[in-house]
């Protein structure tokens, strides 16, 4: 493939407002969306606002919204488009903007905080952990979770209803509930932490409808709703809707 | 960005919702999707609702269920008295003769709870149907939103059970693809298309039945340890708490009562809950050594 010449829609603007505007911009074989917008700011519009680190798919920086899907800006190759075809970028559209493609993200960190952390088994000391590989396997696939942001982005539950971000963690924190919960090793239990409750009544996993838009953009990959979500539901359904696992419980002595 | 950064707190501005917050950028267009984004949830929304038209029909109708040795899915078993006799298939008069509707509509609630509830199907009708949301990125049509909270969904959190009614059921399709292998005089030794159209039927039942998700949390998922491991640290014993002590497994006895997946790391259930398998998992480990 030659070098043509690309036609490009890039939102610029801050909180007060802003717009689409129109460049025509370069475009070399093997280039990717954030070559583009780099030669943009190199050429062109020199103040346009990035937010970038590793140019490799790992830092979760560079997510944008590619003709309305959100997306890497460095993992989405300029050979998927058509020469014709224009190509919109703007910032993620369920975040606060800040200034053209830099959105405020704090909302996610928040999130993060209200998580509570992996309790250590009492008694076995940290270079003590031995979990079998099978075991592991499960949570370590969250554990790829680059933290783009792009599911909690995509996720409808709050991109569509500002007013639920109060009280729903969203896909990628759910997900770290969940892993935190298939942890063999985590002793929340034993620290008054139900995990499984809490998804259900201060994460608010009732309102994910498994409508798998966050596992369709996610970048790494990881089966968000079928590997995190769905088990997590079925785990808060143990302790919140089913009254024979309760039954079982009691007659077992089973921690609750 | 610091990780430690709060939130600004939210202006609400009358009108503004969604992608059209106020805080957001400024964009008019409720999405900027340029692909075919509604082809997958309106072929999915006209392939449901022809199916359910055509289930309904069948359901109310009562009538050319049963052309021997064959019977339609959705009326076995049968259990009412005004059902056609069909020698040695699952017609049981559990509800006598006071029913006098279709006898499908007394077994079709379990299979269709079965897919109403799907983790699978939610997908499928909330995209289809509801625009809950249409297609990823695409803004929906709703002001409010409360998913799976409040009643009537909060009811999807029973799929468990209906998984539960849905083997059975199956259990009895299977019954009736053996039955299949008869002709029309009841004779066995028979295979017809019917008869494969049945094997395929209760493949694809089956399949779908075992690849359920609440199947998958029954059966061991919603443990945050393997079989294998409980088993190893006392039958379901929390490993937290255990004491931890690394072993080698040398004799050929033990090696083979491993699972390929194993290493030889193993834990030591603690004294209070050694049971049953743990117990001879022991008695397994002195004969090793």
């Amino acid at each position: 493939m030659s070098g043509y010449t690309a036609a490009f829609e890039v939102w610029r603007g801050d909180a007060d407002g802003g717009q689409l505007e129109d460049f025509e911009v370069e475009v070399n074989e093997g280039e990717v969306v954030l070559d583009i917008i780099h030669r943009l700011q190199a050429t062109r519009v020199p103040d346009l606002a990035v937010r970038w680190n590793c140019k490799a798919g790992k830092c979760g920086s560079c997510s944008a919204e590619i003709n309305g899907r959100p997306r890497l800006m460095c993992m989405t190759r300029m050979s998927v488009f058509s020469r014709e075809e224009t190509v919109t970028v703007t910032p993620l559209r369920a975040f606060p903007v800040v200034r053209d493609l830099v959105t405020d993200v704090s909302f996610n960190y928040a999130k993060a905080r209200e998580v509570p952390a992996f309790v250590p088994p009492p008694g076995v000391a940290a270079g003590d952990y031995r979990m079998q590989q099978i075991d592991v396997e499960r949570p370590q696939e969250f554990r790829k979770c680059i933290e783009c942001f792009l599911c909690q982005n995509t996720c409808h539950v709050v991109r569509d209803h500002e007013e639920n971000k109060e009280s729903f963690a969203g896909p990628r924190f759910l997900m770290r509930i969940a892993e935190l919960d298939m942890h063999p090793l985590d002793a929340a239990a034993g620290a008054g932490v139900d995990r499984r409750k809490t998804a259900q009544d201060e994460h608010g996993l009732g309102y994910c409808n498994i409508t798998k838009c966050c596992t369709e953009v996610c970048p790494e990959n990881i089966q968000i709703t079928d590997n995190a979500l769905i088990p997590l539901k079925e785990r808060a359904a143990d302790r919140k809707y089913d009254p024979l696992v309760r039954l079982g419980n009691k007659i077992f002595r089973r921690p609750e | 960005m610091a990780t430690g950064t709060e939130p600004q707190p939210r202006t609400d501005v009358p009108g503004a919702h969604g992608v059209h917050d106020a805080s957001r950028a400024t964009i008019a267009a409720r999405h900027l999707r340029t692909d075919r984004w509604w082809l997958a949830p309106a072929a999915t929304a006209a392939g449901l609702l022809a199916f359910v038209v055509y289930s309904t029909w069948r359901a109310f109708a009562n009538a050319d269920y049963y052309a021997a040795p064959y019977v339609s899915p959705f009326y076995s078993p049968c259990l009412a008295e005004n059902c056609v006799p069909m020698k040695g298939g699952p017609n049981w008069e559990i509800f006598g003769s006071w029913w006098g509707l279709s006898p499908a509509l007394l077994i079709l609630v379990f299979p269709l709870g079965f897919r109403l509830t799907c983790y699978y199907y939610r997908k499928a009708y909330y995209r289809g149907f509801w625009a809950s949301p249409p297609a990823c990125a695409v803004a929906e049509p709703h002001r409010k939103y409360t998913g799976e909270t409040r009643f009537p969904l909060v009811l999807q959190n029973i799929h468990r059970y209906f998984f539960y009614a849905a083997v059975p059921v199956a259990g009895i399709l299977t019954y009736d693809t053996v039955l299949a292998f008869r002709d029309e005089t009841y004779a066995w030794g028979h295979m017809g298309l019917g008869t494969l159209v049945f094997l395929v039927n209760i493949a694809l039942i089956w399949a779908y039945t075992f690849s359920c998700h609440s199947c998958r949390h029954i059966v061991g998922a919603g443990s945050s340890t393997s079989p294998s491991t409980r088993c190893a640290t006392g039958c379901g014993a929390g490993s937290a708490g255990s004491t931890p002590i690394t072993w080698r497994s040398p004799g050929p006895r033990w090696s083979a009562s491993r699972s390929p997946t194993s290493t030889c790391t193993c834990w030591r259930p603690a004294p209070s809950t050694t049971r049953g398998c743990s117990r001879r998992l022991d008695d397994q480990m002195k004969g090793a050594r």
